[in-house]
This record gives structure tokens, sequence and C-alpha cells, in this order.
């Protein structure tokens, strides 16, 4: 890990009258996995719309690689390297497993093409297809992803943005409806393919996010309460009341 | 064929064995080619209009069927396309390619100015607004008597030609109007397959199912819909500018939204996102409109009676209850 690749500073945000997220400071270095945890409400993805920016913040700024994006478009920040996961599967029905990475893919380059570029249509397959058997699912990469179990639209779900090759990405609950066997063989996934790609995992699993991620952030009622290693969390009085738990409820 | 092959072949929508396909087509070509010795004048000019409406339904396949935008307007681009080169015609004589190129120019520039105003909206508002901007194009059109006659609209147009150069093919004749329609719509089933089988279309079929996740992905959302909606403004302009030749007229109820309503009864009936279900579509809808109205006033009863059976049994359109029939794969 070298120097801070997502810095939050200050960050806020009001829906009307309600706060969601008040002065939230955050910092992500490259190659770390964060670990984003809280109760329900807790301002958590809305945090990753503002970085994505399908949200702006009321006050406050988002740094990616020592550059203010806090007005830029998300079109812009996809291409600087912040991708995301949605907490719902966002993955497209009706195509087949590859074309949903060929979509991924295309989008930086050819997206918007009229015609059919042998080459570059060719080069971009060849991607996926070399994604899908790191992955473990080149046999079905001709499947139409309806057709398949949730636990697999969920990997392909993931696959889809780490087929942006990001510098950042926001997994927000990619576990969410798995069972443990499913959650962890996903997280083996993202392990395997996301390389030096920098991670901020949301999710309810805390033995998974205390597993995998360098640093924990705890957040609540729209409040960064603490940041540190899984094991300072653990220790940390206010994660514990806001949400860990105390004594014979608490996660080891 | 290797397994990559096959792999990528099915990602990128080509049909791994197209000898069904190739077939289709075939019997398609031939019975084109017989229609003309059977056929009397009055039924080949007939089939000359629905192939023409056709292909305009067919353009509003690509933003229905492929990009889930309804519209209510699009009668606007085939209508004012027509107006243009009957318009063009009087003046510039009314060689083909000359009508084809004003025509399919001037439905782009109709949709790009559609686009401006819709192009950020979906669903229901883009249904509302594509009715609003397509009614004040109506208005214009209705209203502007010195250029387009009013509600009387034009006739006395000018007979279709083509200029080869050294000779003028005269292509008034109910056959070569024929063979022009069926060339036209062969080639506008062929532009729109190729735009759906393009990046640009499989983006836009993603913007239809997941306009969030488009959008994280980093596309922008209202270009892919403009650009959808040029592809299909050229195409239903092209077809219009054909429409005022057929029947030497062209009226304002050509740019009416009720004949964008018509247009999208003619698709559901044919088939949503399947292009050559359009001119299914039109086909029934023209059918009825011609052959049993002859009979009773009450014509629209028996289209109204079609399209509620189409929804109950084959809610997905003639096409694709007649093609599962055969174990066909559904849409796109």
């Amino acid at each position: 890990m070298s120097g801070d690749l997502l810095r939050i500073e200050n960050v806020g945000i009001a829906f009307g009258g309600l706060k969601v997220l008040t002065d939230v400071n955050l910092t992500v270095k490259q190659g770390e996995t964060m670990g984003l945890i809280g109760p329900n409400g807790a301002g958590k993805t809305t945090l990753f719309n503002i970085v994505t920016g399908f949200l702006s913040p009321s006050h406050g700024e988002v740094v990616f690689e020592g550059n203010r994006i806090t007005q830029t478009r998300t079109a812009q920040r996809v291409r600087m390297g912040i991708v995301r996961t949605f907490q719902k599967s966002m993955v497209f029905p009706d195509l087949s497993v590859m074309e949903n990475l060929a979509l991924a893919l295309r989008a930086r380059t050819h997206g918007y093409a009229w015609w059919r570029s042998g080459a570059a249509l060719a080069a971009a397959d060849a991607k996926a297809l070399e994604i899908l058997r790191k992955a473990g699912m080149a046999d079905r990469a001709g499947r139409v992803v309806s057709s398949m179990s949730y636990g697999d639209q969920r990997i392909v779900d993931v696959l889809i943005s780490l087929a942006m090759e990001p510098k950042l990405l926001l997994l927000d609950e990619p576990t969410a409806g798995l069972s443990k066997a499913e959650g962890e063989h996903l997280i083996e996934v993202i392990r395997t393919l996301c390389g030096n790609t920098s991670l901020v995992l949301v999710a309810h699993d805390l033995d998974i996010v205390f597993a995998v991620c360098d640093r924990v952030a705890v957040l609540d009622l729209g409040r960064m309460i603490a940041c540190d290693t899984p094991d300072g969390i653990r220790a940390h009085e206010g994660a514990q009341a806001a949400y860990l738990g105390k004594g014979k409820e608490a996660v080891q | 064929m290797s397994d990559t092959v096959k792999l990528q072949d099915a990602a990128n929508g080509r049909a791994p064995a197209p000898s069904r396909q190739i077939l289709a087509l075939g019997v398609i070509a031939v019975l084109a080619a017989l229609l003309p010795l059977v056929a009397s004048d009055y039924q080949l000019r007939f089939v000359a209009e629905i192939l023409i409406v056709g292909a305009a339904v067919l353009s509003l396949d690509l933003l229905v069927g492929y990009g889930g935008l309804v519209s209510l307007g699009h009668a606007t681009l085939f209508g004012g396309a027509a107006y243009a080169a009957a318009v063009a015609s009087r003046s510039l004589g009314a060689d083909l390619t000359l009508m084809v190129g004003i025509g399919t120019l001037t439905g782009m520039v109709m949709a790009f100015i559609t686009g401006i105003v819709v192009m950020r909206t979906i669903a229901l508002f883009f249904l509302i607004l594509t009715l609003i901007v397509g009614q004040i194009f109506w208005e214009i059109a209705f209203h502007w008597r010195d250029v387009t006659g009013g509600a009387d609209g034009m006739r006395g147009l000018p007979t279709l030609s083509l200029n080869l150069g050294v000779t003028k093919l005269d292509l008034s004749s109910s056959f070569a109007l024929y063979v022009t329609a069926a060339v036209l719509a062969f080639a506008a089933w062929a532009v729109a397959r190729s735009f759906v089988n393009a990046p640009i279309g499989r983006a836009l079929i993603g913007t239809r199912e997941r306009q969030l996740r488009m959008s994280a992905l980093g596309y922008d959302i209202a270009r892919i819909r403009m650009m959808a909606l040029l592809a299909s403004g050229a195409i239903a302009g092209a077809a219009g500018s054909l429409y005022p030749f057929v029947n030497q007229y062209i009226g304002p109820n050509s740019m009416q939204w009720t004949f964008s309503a018509m247009m999208v009864v003619m698709l559901v009936i044919g088939g949503v996102g399947s292009l050559y279900g359009a001119f299914i579509g039109t086909a029934v809808y023209l059918g009825i409109q011609t052959y049993i109205s002859s009979y009773t006033d009450r014509w629209q009863l028996v289209v109204g009676l079609i399209f509620v059976l189409t929804v109950m049994i084959m809610p997905r359109g003639i096409v694709h209850g007649v093609g599962s029939l055969f174990g066909g794969k559904g849409k796109q």
C-alpha cells in the first residue's frame, strides 16, 4: 500500500431536514481493502452515491488521486477508475454472461459504435473470456444471465465491475442474499481478480469484513465513529455500542 | 468452429447456426418475387404501402423494443419526411435517390429536435413529451397551408422516377412501386439489424434493462438514446419519403398522434423487439382497414379484437407467438 487514492473530506448531505451524512472523513489508500459497516440507514450507500457522483454532497469534498472530483460527472469518474456495484443485482438479464462483460469492456472504447468492428469486438470478447476463465465461469459464457442461479448472477454482477479495471471498486453488499459458502466464494473471486484495485466493501457479514479488510470504518447515523484495523474496531467501544454488540452478542 | 468462436458468436448476438434465418429470407424472397405474377395492380400498390409503413413501424421498434421508449410522436418523423419529399418534388422533381435523401435527412433532423426535448425522460414522460412535440410539428403542417396544403394535404405530385444518368426509369407503375418499396423495406431491416447488433444497439438494450447500471459503467444514457432516435428517424424518414408517391397524396393525418398510436398497435400485434414483426403487424392492421372497411364502418372494432386477442394469447406479438410454436428464441 502506498499513497492516498481517495479522500473524503468533511462530506455532508441532507435530504430536506434529514441529515444523512455529517462531516464524514475517510481515506482509502492504493491497494487497500476498506470495510464500511454500520446499521441500516447509517449512510453507507449514500456515501457510495456521493463518491460515484450519483449524488452531490451539501458540503465537503471528494478527492481522487489528488484531484477534486466533487462536481465531476459520473461517467467521467468511471473513466478515472471509480466503479461501483449496487445492493440489488444489476446484471443485464436478457443478455448472455459474456455480453454483460462486453458491455462494460466496450464502455471505455467503442460502446457507441454504429458498426461491428471485428477486431475491436474480438479484443473485448477475448478479454471477457479471460475474466470468465479466471472466475471459473468460462463454461457459462454463452448462457443468458436470467437463467442462472442468484449466486452466479451476483458473481456476474461483480465481474462486470471488475471488467472495467477500476482503480477503486465500491462493493455495496455484494454478498447480500447469498449463503455463507456462496458469499465466501464471491469474495474469493473478487480477491483473485482485483489485483491492485482498492476496494471499499459494505457488508453485514462481519466475519467476511474482518477477514478480508485491512481497515474498517464504522458509520452510525451519518457520522464516522471509528476507522481502524479489524482488531481495533472490535475493541472500539463506540463501534460495539452502535453495531457490533458487547459480551456474548459481540462479533468475535 | 472452436468453443471460443461459438462463445463469441453467442455473446455478440450472432446466430451460431444461421441456416434458419437464411431459409426464412429465401422463402420471403421467393414469395416476394412470385407476388407480382398473381397480384393485381391494386394489390401490388397495397403491398407497397404495407412495406413502406412497415419500415416506419420497424424504426419505431428500435425505440420501443430495444430502448423501452414508447413514442407517441413517431408519425411526425414519417409524415414530416413525406411532406418534405412531396414539397421538394414539386420544384426538384421526384427522383428516387433525391427523395430518399431528403426524407432521411428530414427524419433525422426532426428526430434530433425531438431528442433535445425528450432525451432525459423515460416511460410516461417520454410518451407525453413525444406526443407534445409531435403535435407541434403537426400543427405547423396543418396550418402552413401555402406549403403543405393545410387540411387538404398535397395532391397532384410528380411521379417517382430513378435517374440513371443516361436514362430515366419511370417508377410510377404498381410493379415499380412494389419493387422500390421492397428494396426500401429490406434496406430498413438490414440497417436496423446492424444497429441492434452493433455496440450502440447492445448499449441501447442495456439502458432498457438497467439504466442505473449503465450510468455506473460510464455510459451517457442521453447520448445512446439520441443515437437510437437518429437511427430511427433516418429509417422512418426514408420510408416517409416514398409514402406520398404510392397514392399521389399526403395529408396531415400522416403526422397526427393517432397515426403514431396506430404504429404502436401495429408493432404490438406484430411483435415488439423482433424488427420483422413490424411488417406483420402493419399487414394485419392495414389488411383489416382496407378489406373489412368495405363491409362495415366499424372495422376498428375488429382491430381492437385482434389486438386484445394478441395480447391475451401471444403477449409478445404474432412473430414471437408463432416463433415459440417452432421452438424459436425470444427477443434479445
